[in-house]
């Protein structure tokens, strides 16, 4: 109880060191350039008093919420198999070192174009970005897969679906929260630009309308608002599963 | 069930630089029903890789093990104790029996899976993570796993190793209660020929790489009490060192 009341405190110191330097870094530079933090929790108030914060970051949630599921699937699926499969992962190699290096943009940009300015375009840009590195995390977590307890299955004729659930799956665990909590922040950051280049809704969409007029304090909002529900959802969902999934360790 | 264990010859390849090592050769071996065989031998000797070759966890198409009575022979009726307990640490101990059980089927009891674990003193501990119980429980637990389905035959490769001797003495009492309650044929590699002589019927010598059976010796009498310690080990362990003293060495 003790060691969890100190974490607490630490944490609050932390966040409370944050938006002391922000605050007093806002009384030295220009106004305009960097609002203090009450000025930008106003404009949260602003924005969410029209309904335009909680439209806007509910659509951005959606696009990331469809795009982030999709890549894990897609990533986790090849990722077991690249791993398990030496002839497909020499095949697929190469596909995954283009993936992992051609630069977001391009893809968004591609899609876009071959696409058009749809929802859908929007949707398999990101998950795009995000397949490869899904899928080499969960690479190296099948190829660390304990081959004693592979045996134990093999040697007792485990039925397929026991031996994927309660095998391998449970060592892929580790694999597969690092590459949701990876894939977490950096789906929201190309869903952003992806939203700024061609879509008329979302978070992304707004920042850029705050750029064309400099509002630096709507940039703020939104984006302070987003990463506020995005920790919120690391602490509601990511932790307690991580806790849960973890205990007999 | 009598079966008979036949291996030609058993090589490994080497991948990096491409060489042949000859493991095992010319096995035969005959087992009667019932039989508690021990296996001893140099480390290296391939004794191993003859317990993955009977439960056909390596060259599965060959038939190395065939029957010798009128009951067919299925690996399915077959139970193994690996050399490290191998019980999944994110299963629970209870789960980790379950783990090799149809519990789908409509044989499947859980409350038979109690009863084991009651019996192998494990009653408090079925929601126990490996990880949380004892080296000595560990073995126990896996001991269970392989008894579960009720097997004909039982592997172990060296079960109690590195096991200090209380905790491995009342693993001997473990398995010997249940052999007096169902008669199971088992294999058992050791190195250890005191623990050989003591729950032995029959020793079964390995030479040196490539292994095969130099000497088949049948234990004497029965061991009373079930300690490394008994006398009569003491005194049949002097005999055979005596008589053969290089035989742990694989020579006769």
């Amino acid at each position: 109880m003790e060691f969890y009341r100190s974490n607490a405190i630490l944490r609050i110191a932390s966040v409370a060191l944050f938006f002391s330097i922000w605050q007093i870094s806002s009384l030295f530079i220009n106004i305009e350039l960097l609002p203090s933090p009450g000025e930008v929790l106003s404009k949260i108030i602003e924005e969410a008093k029209t309904n335009e914060l909680f439209f806007h970051t509910l659509i951005t949630l959606k696009r990331v919420f469809i795009s982030f599921v999709i890549a894990m699937f897609i990533g986790t699926f090849f990722g077991i198999y690249m791993g398990r499969n030496k002839k497909l992962n020499v095949f697929l190699d190469d596909w995954l070192v283009l993936g992992l290096n051609v630069p977001a943009l391009v893809i968004i940009i591609l899609c876009y174009v071959w696409f058009g300015l749809n929802e859908m375009a929007a949707i398999l840009a990101v998950s795009l970005n995000k397949i490869p590195m899904v899928a080499v995390i969960m690479r190296e977590g099948a190829r660390s897969i304990e081959k004693d307890y592979v045996e134990v299955a093999k040697f007792y004729k485990i039925k397929k679906s026991k031996f994927f659930f309660k095998v391998i799956f449970p060592q892929l665990y580790p694999y597969l929260l690092s590459s949701a909590r990876s894939g977490l922040s950096l789906i929201w950051k190309i869903v952003l630009v992806v939203e700024l280049l061609g879509r008329s809704n979302g978070v992304g969409f707004k920042l850029y309308g705050f750029f064309q007029f400099f509002d630096i304090s709507g940039i703020l909002a939104y984006t302070l608002a987003f990463v506020f529900l995005i920790i919120i959802i690391e602490f509601i969902i990511v932790r307690p599963f991580e806790r849960k999934i973890s205990v007999w360790r | 069930m009598s079966f008979q264990i036949k291996i030609k010859e058993k090589i490994f390849h080497n991948k990096h630089d491409k060489n042949k090592t000859s493991v095992l050769k010319n096995i035969d071996i005959s087992i009667k029903p019932k039989e508690f065989v021990c296996i001893v031998g140099p480390s290296g000797c391939g004794k191993t890789t003859l317990m993955n070759m009977i439960g056909g966890l390596i060259d599965t198409e060959k038939q190395v093990v065939q029957s010798t009575s009128k009951e067919n022979i299925e690996v399915e009726k077959f139970g193994y104790v690996f050399q490290t307990s191998r019980l999944l640490p994110w299963l629970t101990v209870k789960e980790n029996v379950e783990l090799v059980c149809e519990t789908d089927s409509s044989n499947f009891n859980s409350d038979s899976v109690d009863f084991l674990l009651e019996c192998f003193g494990l009653k408090d501990f079925l929601n126990f993570y490996p990880k949380t119980i004892s080296g000595g429980m560990r073995r126990k637990v896996a001991l269970a796993r392989a008894l579960i389905n009720k097997p004909k035959v039982l592997l172990m490769d060296e079960p109690f190793v590195s096991l200090d001797q209380p905790t491995s003495e009342s693993l001997y009492d473990v398995l010997v209660k249940y052999r007096k309650n169902n008669p199971i044929t088992v294999i058992f590699i050791t190195h250890v020929l005191k623990e050989a002589i003591l729950l032995g019927d029959r020793i079964l010598f390995f030479s040196k790489k490539p292994g095969t059976v130099v000497f088949d010796y049948k234990v004497k009498s029965i061991m009373k009490p079930l300690t490394l310690d008994n006398k009569s080990v003491d005194s049949e362990y002097k005999k055979l060192k005596r008589k053969y003293p290089q035989l742990l060495e694989g020579l006769i």
